[in-house]
């Protein structure tokens, strides 16, 4: 392989380990807030997450997928290959569950944290509905990562 | 051997990615400029990081021996990205050990008996940030390194 090659495997494997690696902190640091028994804790946290997570893995996640075709094209790999396709779908999964649910929740929930306190009805709840998409997300990174190392 | 590479690749992005999450959600914490807030984000971090990082530390490092030990691997322990991983690995596990659990303990234990607006609560926060960032850099480093692996 060319060297233009392993700089563009090093991009995508950029990408990949922020947007897996991210999530998987994100399930650690909320583990710890829930261990607190306190939903206000446990709310502030997801609140403060969420605005991270906005910024960072759309980075990430564009990063995976625009190097992920570069290598395709460049590299020795076919669109048609199983592995090739499963990146695909959980890059395309991931972006649905990334703009259509975590990225409006995690707004709805700041706005209702900041109109009405961190106790306001219903935030508790959302809060709980949002860490069960990151659990859905970190579920599907952990497939892709599995097809990409077997290459199946 | 591909379940050694995935074991060791699956650590390292949890190494890596947690690192580069902890740098955007200090900075966010930080944007705030609420001591509060900086304090709940840096005491839940220092809660989470020894666990999380400590593990993936060490099991990225014996997944990475595993994979050069087995001999019908191309890689030998003389190789320079290998012993680049190596160094980098043992630094980051004695930073851990040595200097941010310490370093959070102490800042627990500041914000339990003085309160999160307690002036060593920041001095020691910006200490932690310093060498989390060195360490974030020399993990950037040592993938560029191993995907590229100069000298092979």
């Amino acid at each position: 392989m060319d060297e233009l090659y392993n700089w563009i495997l090093f991009g995508h494997i950029l990408g990949a380990a922020t947007w897996f690696g991210g999530h998987v902190l994100l399930e650690g640091l909320g583990a710890t807030a829930n261990r607190s028994g306190d939903p206000a804790i446990y709310t502030r946290h997801i609140v403060t997450a969420s605005k991270t997570t906005e910024r960072v893995m759309p980075i990430a996640a564009i990063m995976t997928l625009g190097f992920g075709i570069w290598l395709v094209i460049d590299g020795a790999w076919e669109f048609s290959d199983v592995f090739v396709s499963i990146g695909f779908l959980v890059a395309i999964l991931g972006f649905a569950i990334g703009l259509g649910f975590l990225t409006p929740k995690g707004k709805q929930l700041a706005a209702m944290v900041e109109d009405e306190g961190v106790d306001a009805p219903g935030a508790f709840e959302l809060a709980r509905r949002l860490t069960m998409g990151d659990h859905a997300m970190t579920g599907i990174l952990v497939i892709a990562m599995i097809a990409m190392i077997f290459k199946f | 051997m591909e379940w050694v590479k995935l074991g060791h690749v699956v650590f390292a992005a949890i190494w890596f990615g947690g690192s580069v999450y902890i740098e955007a959600l200090m900075a966010g914490a930080a944007r705030t400029k609420d001591p509060q807030v900086m304090g709940t984000v840096a005491m839940r971090v220092g809660k989470t990081n020894p666990r999380l990082f400590g593990v993936a530390g060490i099991l990225t490092l014996a997944f990475g021996i595993w994979l050069v030990a087995d001999s019908s691997g191309p890689w030998e322990f003389s190789d320079t990205f290998v012993s680049i991983g190596f160094l980098v690995a043992i630094v980051g596990i004695i930073a851990g050990i040595a200097f941010f659990g310490p370093q959070m303990r102490k800042i627990e234990s500041v914000i339990a008996e003085r309160g999160p607006m307690d002036p060593e609560v920041a001095e020691r926060g910006n200490r932690i940030s310093m060498v989390a960032h060195v360490m974030t850099l020399l993990l950037l480093i040592t993938m560029a390194v191993m995907v590229l692996q100069p000298g092979m």
